[in-house]
C-alpha cells in the first residue's frame, strides 16, 4: 500500500496506470494532496485562492466513475495549481495585486479549458509576484511564498506559488508564465521541471499580460514525461518524438546530439552551483552528447533590450488601472510603472529591431549546435528579503541575478527547459536546455534521459515542523 | 537634437522620484541598465537599416519551421 505522504509525491505518468488499473482511486489522491496543504500549507503560502473541499470532492466523485467506465482522460483525477494570472472561470482572478481582488473571470483561458477537457481537478489558484513582475514572490498583497527546502529562502518567482505547490506535495503539476525567467526561476530554486514552449506555442489568451511580446505560458511539473503531457494537452499538439534536426536518430539514443556551452557569459555563476553544473554535463556526455563551446554574440545588450520591452509594454497593460486604482499597487510596482513611461518609443523600437538580428544569430548557432546547455539560475535560493546578490566579489540585484541566463530565450521565442540537478547546501540546482524553435520535442528527449542517467526520483522538501521567526 | 541631454533629464527626474524610496532598491541599476545599454548598443552593433521592429519571434520561426 502507497502511503498518503509517497502517493502526494508521484507522478502524473505514474498515477494514471494506478487510476485506470483501480490500484488508487481519485479520492485518496485528493485527501493525500489536502492532507499536505492542511499540514504545511501555511508554512509555504503558495495559494491564494483554494477551491471549496466540497467542490474538489464532487470532481473526484465524477473522476472516479470516469476511472469505473474505463474512459478516463489523461488527466482524470490529477490535481492542478493555476497561476493566479490566469483565468479559471467562476475562479477570483488577482494577478497577486489588490488591483484585482474582486476579479472574477467568466471564462477559461484555453489553456485551462484544455486540461479541465483532459480531465484535470484544479486544486486552486497559486501565489505569484505582483502581476508577474518579479522573481522573489515578495507579495505584499497577499504574502510572500516560501521555499520548501528552506523556508527562510525565496521561492523564486514570478510562478513561485506554483513551483511550491508542485515541490510541497499539493498540486501534481501546475501552470506557469515565463516573460524573463518566471516558469524557470521558481522551478530551478524549488526543484521541479520547468518548460517555457516556443512563443505562443501554448495560447496566451486568457492571461493577465505582463508584456505581450514577451509572455510565455507553460507547465511545471515533477519530471520530464509529465512536462511533455501538460504541454501536450495545453498546446493541442501532439510532440514528435523525432524532429527536423533530429531526424533519423532513435528516442533512446543521443549519440551525436551536439550541446553548446556558451561559457564566456558564465562569468556570474556560484562556484558550487558551477560544480553541480559541471557534473550535469559529465551526464550529457556519458549519454552520448558531444559537448562543444560556442559564443552568443552581443549577449550583453539582451537584458536592456529586454527590460526596455517589458517596462514599455508593462506600463502599457497598466494606464487604465494605474490612473483608476494607482495607490492599490504595491510601491515596487508602482514605480515600475512609471520607469514604463520614461521609456522613449526609439529606445523600444531599437530593441524590437535588435531582437530580430539577434533571433537570427541564434538560429544560426543552432545550425552548428542542438541544444544549449546553462545553469537555469547563478545561486541557490537566495534569502528573503535579500536585494543583492553576490558571486565572488562582484554583486548583482537580485531580478538581474535570477534571470541571468533565461531571458534571451524569451526574447527569442525559443523553447527553454529546466531540470533539477543535485544540491548546493539542502537548495535545490538545476540545468538548463535551450533548443531552436519547435524543438521541444528535443528536449524532452534529452530531458528525459537526463533523468534517467542521474537515477532521478522526486525528492520531498523538509516540510516537518513549523519554521522559526518567519510567519 | 541632442538626444542623449533628453535622456539623461528623463534619468535624472526618475532619480528624483526614486530619492529615498526603498521599495525598488535597485531602480537606479534598472534605469542604467535600459539607458547605457541601449546606447552601447546603438553605439556598437549595426542594425542594418531594412531591420523591422521583431515583435512577434513565432514569425521568424514559423518563416525557418
Amino acid at each position: 500500500m502507497t502511503l498518503q505522504s509517497d502517493l502526494a509525491f508521484m507522478t502524473i505518468t505514474a498515477l494514471r496506470e494506478d487510476l485506470d488499473t483501480g490500484a488508487v482511486s481519485a479520492h485518496e489522491i485528493l485527501d493525500a494532496a489536502l492532507e499536505r496543504i492542511r499540514q504545511y500549507e501555511s508554512y509555504t503560502n503558495s495559494f491564494i485562492t483554494l477551491v471549496p473541499e466540497e467542490s474538489l470532492r464532487k470532481e473526484a466523485d465524477e473522476a472516479d466513475r470516469i476511472c469505473k467506465l474505463k474512459e478516463s482522460r489523461l488527466l482524470t483525477g490529477i490535481p492542478i495549481a493555476i497561476k493566479d494570472n490566469m483565468y479559471v472561470q467562476g475562479i477570483r482572478c488577482t494577478g497577486g495585486s489588490r488591483v484585482l481582488e474582486s476579479f472574477f473571470p467568466e471564462t477559461d483561458a484555453p489553456a485551462v479549458e484544455r486540461l479541465k477537457k483532459a480531465g484535470g481537478i484544479i486544486l486552486g489558484k497559486a501565489n505569484l509576484h505582483e502581476f508577474a513582475r518579479g522573481a522573489t514572490n515578495v507579495n505584499p498583497a497577499f504574502g510572500t511564498t516560501h521555499n520548501p527546502w528552506n523556508l527562510a529562502h525565496i521561492s523564486g518567482g514570478s510562478s513561485g506559488g506554483s513551483a511550491v505547490a508542485v515541490a510541497s506535495g499539493y498540486a501534481y503539476c501546475a501552470t506557469g508564465t515565463d516573460t524573463g525567467g518566471s516558469i524557470r526561476c521558481p522551478a530551478a530554486l524549488c526543484g521541479i521541471v520547468g518548460l517555457k514552449p516556443t512563443y505562443d506555442k501554448i495560447p496566451r489568451q486568457g492571461v493577465l499580460p505582463l508584456s505581450w511580446s514577451l509572455d510565455h505560458v507553460g507547465p511545471m511539473t515533477r519530471c520530464v514525461e509529465d512536462a511533455k503531457l501538460l504541454t501536450e494537452i495545453m498546446s493541442n499538439k501532439k510532440e514528435s518524438k523525432s524532429d527536423k534536426s533530429q531526424s533519423g536518430l532513435n528516442e533512446n539514443d543521443l549519440n551525436g546530439i551536439r550541446v553548446g556551452m556558451p561559457r564566456k557569459i558564465f562569468h556570474f555563476l556560484d562556484s558550487k552551483v558551477a560544480g553541480q553544473f559541471e557534473k550535469a554535463v559529465d551526464n550529457l556526455r556519458e549519454m552520448g552528447c558531444t559537448i562543444t563551446e560556442v559564443s552568443i554574440p552581443h549577449f550583453e545588450f539582451v537584458r536592456p533590450a529586454v527590460l526596455a520591452i517589458t517596462m514599455a509594454e508593462g506600463t502599457s497593460v497598466h494606464e487604465k488601472w494605474a490612473k483608476e486604482k494607482f495607490h492599490l499597487y504595491s510601491r515596487e510596482l508602482q514605480r515600475l510603472i512609471e520607469i514604463g513611461y520614461s521609456i522613449p518609443a526609439t529606445h523600444y523600437l531599437r530593441a524590437l529591431r535588435f531582437r530580430g538580428e539577434f533571433t537570427q544569430s541564434m538560429k544560426n548557432m543552432f545550425r552548428e549546435v542542438d541544444i544549449l546547455a546553462l545553469p537555469t539560475v547563478p545561486t541557490v535560493a537566495p534569502l528573503i528579503g535579500k536585494e543583492i546578490v553576490e558571486v565572488g566579489g562582484e554583486s548583482f540585484p537580485i531580478l538581474k541575478a535570477m534571470s541571468l541566463y533565461l531571458s534571451m530565450f524569451n526574447f527569442t521565442g525559443m523553447p527553454a527547459l529546466t531540470l533539477p540537478a543535485g544540491f548546493v547546501d539542502g537548495l535545490p540546482v538545476a540545468l538548463e536546455l535551450a533548443a531552436d524553435h519547435w524543438n521541444e520535442g528535443l528536449l524532452f528527449r534529452v530531458g528525459k534521459s537526463f533523468e534517467i542517467v542521474r537515477k532521478y526520483r522526486v525528492e520531498k522538501p523538509p516540510l516537518t515542523s513549523a519554521p522559526q521567526g518567519i510567519m | 537634437m541632442n538626444t542623449e541631454v533628453i535622456q539623461e533629464s528623463i534619468w535624472e527626474i526618475q532619480k528624483v522620484r526614486i530619492n529615498g524610496d526603498d521599495s525598488i532598491k535597485n531602480l537606479e541599476s534598472l534605469l542604467s541598465s535600459i539607458f547605457e545599454g541601449l546606447n552601447s548598443l546603438r553605439d556598437q552593433v549595426e542594425i542594418p537599416l531594412e531591420a523591422e521592429p521583431l515583435f512577434d519571434p513565432s514569425k521568424i520561426s514559423e518563416a525557418a519551421k
